[in-house]
């Protein structure tokens, strides 16, 4: 079984075509690395795959159809990271969401999930902050906040939309050897968007780039 | 203490107590949606429903309702990124709301008291089938917000996100926006379409410059709300001034001391 397998994929915004007849296969527990310049639609590509965007032509995800997979599997750390925001929340609360999503609605939030949660918050290297208001927090910081979602979601394939962007040297050094550490640990599929062919992790097999709405191996 | 026992101040004490708190909660989501435009525009939606309803002979109130949640499935898309702004779109409809609402006094000779009664509103004249009607409507929030709790924190401190995660976003999403329209046009004869907005949107701001947490943001947000609209009354009833306007000012002098308070308090340290 494959973690993702797309078929024809494309996408259309607002009359341009973004993404023109994708194939490709993502192999369960593979580390994928995606590349590209600037706007030829990587994080469209991304955001497809995690269903926020529509698109036309198959996509399965772990064998089902993106539109009926339950999207608690699906981990997404997006680009860009607003750091302003209104909802006064703590970093605990905002990483706890990903915990609510995969417990669903009825589940109350545990001892256990409490525990998952604030060691997500240190290995994402935010423990620190953890009462500080969402909106009160750097974007480097928020980029963490954002990867400790995902941690507690447990997903089963992680999308990252250029998760080092905004990271200083130190944090992107850091944020390599947690990629590892819960690459290993875990076992998921992951599918990276980044620039920077220096720093992607040693164990990542494929590298693929995007170039002119198609993709393609280098 | 005539007030008491007086059956048109105190029926509209009861019908403002759930407003207030109506408003209170929905407020603080339209709030942390950083969406205030959609007040503006069901507001008017609102209005011009119930310029429909006497024009064509049925509940004001009722009419009201129908084309706010109607107008929430066009709110809803433009409120979505992309695109261009949504505010201007919501003001086009806020627009065209108005200007339909006044085509309509123009041509079916509806008294101009009567239609600026529906922008003002008047608490004391409310009916006690308003007062089931609002009753109703803040039961049904306080009920969705326990309910789904945990979801509507996810979709308030990011749409994308929640969606992302599993979350029925859209459900939530709409839902809110459905349970503002509601509220909106259930309270046109007590607050009045117009002057609603304000207290959906003034209360939570006041809030969000002491809350350091969501409950706290909800908590003042209902109390500034409620006793906006309580005082408001008291107002009204003393000085003989109209309800809406009442509370209205109130609510912006509770902003406005809110924001001299926190600078002495940020001063200090
Ligand atoms: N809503 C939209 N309507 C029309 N075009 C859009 C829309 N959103 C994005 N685009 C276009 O889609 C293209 C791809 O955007 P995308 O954000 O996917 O690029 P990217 O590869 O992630 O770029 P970057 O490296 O800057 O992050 C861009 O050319 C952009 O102009
Ligand atoms: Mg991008």
């Amino acid at each position: 079984m494959f973690a993702a397998e797309i078929k024809n994929l494309s996408v259309v915004l607002s009359g341009k075509t973004i993404l023109k007849n994708i194939n490709l296969k993502i192999e369960d527990g593979s580390f994928t690395v995606i590349t590209g310049a600037n706007g030829t639609g990587k994080s469209t590509l991304i955001k497809t795959l995690c269903g926020l965007q529509k698109y036309s032509g198959a996509v399965k995800i772990l064998g089902r159809d993106l539109k009926k997979t339950d999207r608690s599997v699906i981990g997404y750390v997006p680009q860009n990271n607003v750091s302003e925001r209104t909802c006064p929340l703590s970093v605990f609360e905002a990483v706890s969401i990903g915990r609510h999503a995969k417990n669903g609605l009825l589940k109350k939030f545990s001892e256990k999930d409490g525990k998952i949660v604030r060691n997500a918050l240190k290995i994402s290297g935010i423990e620190n902050i953890k009462d500080s208001l969402v909106g009160k927090i750097s974007g480097g910081q928020s980029q963490k906040i954002s990867i400790a979602r995902v941690i507690v979601q447990r997903p089963r394939i992680i999308f990252l939309d250029e998760p080092q962007a905004g990271l200083d040297m130190e944090s992107k050094k850091d944020f390599l050897n947690l990629t590892e550490r819960l690459y290993k640990k875990f076992k998921f599929t992951c599918v990276m968007v980044t620039h920077d062919l220096d720093d992607i992790p040693s164990f990542c097999k494929k590298i693929l780039k995007l170039e002119n709405s198609e993709i393609s191996e280098t | 203490m005539g007030f008491l026992t007086d059956y048109f101040f105190i029926k509209a004490f009861i019908a403002l107590l759930f407003t207030g708190l109506a408003c209170g909660i929905i407020g603080t989501w339209v709030y942390l949606l950083n969406i205030p435009f959609v007040g503006v525009a069901m507001a008017h939606a609102a209005f011009a429903g119930a310029i429909l309803g006497l024009s064509v002979g049925i509940n004001p109130v009722l009419s009201a309702a129908l084309l706010c949640v109607a107008s929430s499935f066009f709110i809803g898309p433009a409120a979505e990124k992309g695109g261009f702004s949504p505010n201007i779109f919501m003001g086009i409809l806020f627009s065209f709301m108005l200007a339909l609402a006044f085509l309509l006094i123009a041509k079916t000779g509806i008294s101009s008291y009567e239609a600026l009664s529906l922008m003002w509103g008047n608490v004391l004249i409310v009916s006690v089938k308003d007062i089931y009607f609002l009753a109703a409507v803040t039961f049904v929030i306080f009920a969705f917000f326990l309910v789904f709790k945990k979801w509507i924190t996810a979709v308030v401190y990011d749409r994308e996100v929640a969606l992302a995660c599993g979350i029925p976003e859209k459900f939530i999403f709409y839902s809110l926006l459905i349970l503002c329209a509601l509220t909106v046009s259930f309270n046109i004869r007590t607050v009045g379409g117009l002057l609603i907005y304000g207290l959906i949107t003034i209360p939570p701001a006041a809030a969000s410059r002491f809350a350091n947490n969501l409950s706290s943001l909800y908590v003042l947000s209902s109390i500034f709300s409620v006793f906006s609209c309580a005082a408001g009354l008291f107002a009204s009833y003393f000085f003989d001034l109209p309800v809406g306007a009442s509370v209205i000012i109130i609510a912006s002098v509770i902003f406005a001391l809110s924001f001299l308070l926190k600078k002495m308090i940020a001063g200090k340290q």
